[in-house]
């Protein structure tokens, strides 16, 4: 995995990196600072039954992660997302909590004063097993705390009270199974799937949805969403085998406001910048993370991105930190890596 | 164009130039919105009072031709306009070698988008349509003079059909009109001037349409007034959705959704306005101390990635993979309350279920409890049947019949006729008894199907006629069968045929839809 790159000392001075004993795919980045820096989660990915939860803790300005093993925790299967909570979310006690999917929704408390991590609640939405279809993604709804939408392979998007540990509601959302969940607002969520469509709904009227984009080739799967939460019109989303990030406008259904096509290999990840409406960052099979900045108007030749960043191996997970948004974190193999904007 | 990214940085811009690219887009949403093939916007004259000349236009007609991909087509058909509006102006000039004196003009505005296209447009590139519509950027007109003009001065709306033959002096154009194929023009008068809109088909007066593309358009207008560009591109783009963007009018549902999301946005937007300019200079490539290098397009090329790996292969585990961890060890012992716990037993019994399932008829439903059910009605009729048969069949099997059909309910329900039939079995296949037998029943049609796991036995007695037995191994082979053995004859026009056969592969026809299939071809409506 040597870079023989020139740049890779320069590089090696600015990206912050943790090692694993395993490899990783989950990856979350906390809203609250605490003592001894900002707060990371990361999911092993073994296919297995036995998987871990490990917490990071992040020191920016000595560019150092270290591991927290006290707050180290098993989790049944590979969680296929992580995700802390917004900090919209206010609570009587100082932890924090993290929520994972994967044959549940799990709610975890990380006291870490205490040194402690409280299993808080497993959400089963089914009434009649005692199991649950298992999840491919969930999102948190960061307007509405209590609101945590999570998706299925089922055909389904569960949306939950996790104060009440209740379920608000269950929609058949797709005809495949769906993939990825993203929150727009309070009550409006968009999920995308394996039948290749990008779908609007509003819970106000569960009735119906609408379909805003669907993928070239009939039935090309969607693997993930990401709703630009600086405005709100554009989402972006990837395709199966495929190395395009297509950015969408809600305002004009079916047709993408433009596709990044710089990635030489599938996209795997995506997340829109935190404190821009127009950046985006992307992670693929080519081992690069790219940082696009949506031009006004697109010219003949496609968008070319604004920078670029390639790590050891196929980038698994890319997450963008909303309360250090010059920090990127990317996963790669057994490598959890902090890039600087 | 559609990209419009409401970052509110932009250079305060003149009114009209804004108020003109606003207009260009509307007129591009209105033209779209009905398919028509080019909109125009004649603007009172600032040099001579009264006088409509062009003020802005977007060009539609390309697409209207390629409908199938119109919509992909948007950003080009803007483009488009815009390059037939230079070319124009570049004709103008080399022609007459005067500048043009359209304060309208906003070419400065488009520079950027005109430096995108690599080429640039000549005039042997045009189609009549596109010709049509460059040339219209010519004319001028006086009040009430062609049909802009008399709009301007009613105040009316004027459709006029069949322009391509239309007098000159009420529509100038007709002759171009009539070389580009447009039929149907509109005008009505709009923010002092005058709209056109222009279509290659024949179109009947429809107020809904209008009422469509002046909704368009009016909306617009209401915001222009407001100088704050920044909420100004917020209010714009709110109402965009409300235009038929690809969205059906009675979708109001969706309407509704996108106006709580933007309001929303704007909200947030408004609210962290300040936080985001001070904050984006951030974002800029290569600050020292950056991870990220900048992009260089050769340098990329270059380096040339070979992928060795399937693609997006953990992204595909954690979507398909990982979830089918789960379920493997969630069906096992979801039953577990139903049944034994032991998963060979279980699953043992739910092969014979399934088993069941394809030897009794109308059963599409999977769970036991209704493959059962099915099951009990469909025996029920069988005893039924075999009982009415008897009766007037006078059987030699009598006995042994019924003897069967209670040790089937009793026994196990899996497999009709089979178990126990082996003296059956044997029975068809000696041969000693049969003369005696046709002669017994020689009127009579008898038909017998027997299945023992994958082996069929068919024992057919009916009246003879030509091509009969290749009749029924036609049947046999439709239903997946293969004979393996056939005895035959016929005495009196009577057949007596004894067969066994064997399923192909793995599909099993249950015994009535054999014998269904078999009284069919026997001609037998028992």
């Amino acid at each position: 995995m040597d870079n023989s790159a020139p740049d890779s000392l320069s590089r090696s001075e600015t990206a912050v990196t943790y090692d694993s004993p395993y490899p990783l795919y989950a990856m979350a980045f906390s809203s609250l600072r605490s003592s001894s820096g900002h707060r990371i989660a990361v999911g092993s990915f073994l296919e297995d039954y036995n998987n871990r939860i490990d917490i990071l803790s992040f020191d920016s300005d000595s560019m150092t992660v270290k591991p927290l093993p006290n707050l180290s925790f098993e989790h049944p299967y590979p969680p296929t997302k992580l995700m802390f909570s917004p900090p919209s979310l206010r609570r009587p006690s100082s932890g924090d909590l993290l929520a994972s999917s994967g044959d549940f929704l799990r709610l975890w408390e990380i006291n870490e004063d205490s040194s402690t991590v409280e299993p808080i609640s497993v959400l089963n939405n089914s009434k009649t097993s005692e199991f649950c279809a298992p999840l491919t993604s969930f999102d948190w709804n960061d307007v509405e705390p209590k609101r945590l939408g999570t998706c299925s392979i089922d055909t389904t998007c569960t949306i939950w009270d996790i104060e009440k540990s209740v379920v608000e509601t269950q929609l058949i959302a797709h005809d495949k199974e769906v993939h990825d969940i993203a929150w727009g607002e309070a009550r409006v969520f968009a999920s995308v799937s394996a039948d290749g469509s990008v779908r609007i709904f509003d819970l106000r009227d569960k009735e119906h949805s609408t379909i805003i984009y669907e993928s070239p080739q009939p039935d090309t799967p969607l693997l993930r969403l990401a709703w630009n939460k600086q405005d709100l019109r554009y989402m972006a989303t990837i395709l199966m085998d495929s190395n395009k990030v297509v950015i969408l406008d809600i305002r004009s259904p079916t047709m993408p406001v433009a596709e990044l096509e710089r990635h030489q290999a599938s996209v795997n990840a995506i997340a829109w910048a935190p404190q821009s409406c127009k950046h985006i960052c992307s992670g693929g099979d080519d081992t690069q993370a790219l940082i696009w900045e949506l031009p006004t108007v697109a010219g003949p030749n496609g968008i070319d991105p604004m920078s670029v960043y390639s790590a050891g191996s196929e980038i698994n997970q890319l997450q963008w930190s909303s309360s250090q948004p010059d920090w990127i974190g990317i996963a790669f193999a057994n490598k959890m890596q902090l890039l600087r904007v | 164009m559609s990209l419009t990214m409401a970052d509110g940085v932009e250079a305060a811009a003149g009114r009209s130039k804004r108020q003109n690219s606003l207009l260009r887009k509307q007129l591009a949403l209105a033209v779209r919105s009905v398919q028509w093939s080019y909109a125009i916007f004649w603007s009172s004259s600032l040099t001579q009072p009264g006088v409509l000349e062009w003020g802005e236009g977007c060009y539609n007609g390309d697409m209207k031709k390629r409908k199938k991909s119109y919509e992909s087509h948007y950003k080009y058909g803007l483009q488009k306009s815009k390059e037939l509006r230079k070319l124009y102006l570049s004709m103008l000039e080399g022609d007459s070698g005067t500048t043009v004196s359209t304060t309208h003009d906003n070419l400065n505005d488009d520079d950027d988008n005109c430096h995108s296209t690599s080429m640039m447009l000549s005039p042997d590139d045009l189609s009549d349509e596109e010709w049509y519509y460059l040339v219209s950027m010519s004319y001028v007109f006086s009040p009430s003079q062609c049909l802009p003009g008399r709009a301007s001065a009613t105040g009316e709306t004027i459709w006029l059909c069949n322009a391509q033959y239309a007098e000159n002096k009420l529509f100038s154009r007709s002759l171009l009109a009539r070389s580009a194929s447009i039929q149907t023009v509109v005008c009505f008068p709009y923010l002092g001037g005058v709209i056109e809109l222009g279509v290659t088909e024949l179109i009947s007066e429809d107020h809904n349409l209008l009422r469509n593309i002046k909704s368009c358009l009016m909306e617009i207008s209401a915001h222009q007034d407001n100088d704050d560009e920044k909420k100004m591109e917020i209010k714009i783009s709110e109402e965009k959705h409300q235009l038929p963007l690809g969205i059906s009018d009675e979708d109001l549902h969706y309407k509704r959704t996108i106006s709580t999301v933007l309001n929303y946005s704007a909200d947030r937007s408004g609210k962290n306005d300040k936080n985001i300019r001070h904050r984006q200079p951030n974002i800029v490539t290569s600050e020292p101390g950056s991870s990220f290098l900048r992009w260089k397009q050769c340098e990329q090329q270059v380096s040339g990635f070979v992928q060795k790996k399937k693609s997006q292969n953990v992204l595909r585990k954690i979507l398909h993979d990982v979830p089918l961890m789960h379920t493997k060890r969630m069906f096992p012992s979801q039953n577990s309350g139903l049944n034994q716990d032991d998963p060979s037993d279980r699953r043992k019994e739910n092969e014979k279920f399934s088993v069941l399932r394809t030897m009794v008829p109308t059963v599409n439903e999977v769970d036991k409890e209704s493959i059962l059910n099915n099951t009990i009605k469909y025996l029920q009729e069988l005893e039924a049947r075999v009982e009415e048969l008897e009766s007037c069949m006078g059987s030699v099997n009598f006995v042994e019949r019924q003897r069967k059909t209670t040790e089937n309910l009793n026994d196990s329900v899996l497999i009709e006729e089979t178990s126990g039939n082996y003296d059956d079995s044997t029975k068809i296949d000696d041969n000693s008894g049969e003369t005696e037998q046709v002669t017994v029943f020689r009127d009579k049609t008898h038909l017998r199907v027997k299945l023992k796991e994958t082996e069929v036995v068919i024992e057919v007695r009916c009246s003879y006629r030509d091509y009969i037995v290749a009749d029924i191994m036609e049947t046999l082979s439709n239903l997946h069968m293969d004979a393996f053995s056939v005895r035959s004859h016929t005495l009196n026009k009577f057949l007596t045929l004894n067969l066994k056969a064997k399923f192909r592969g793995a599909a099993v026809a249950s015994v009535g839809m054999i014998k269904r299939e078999l009284r069919r071809v026997i001609g037998d409506l028992f």
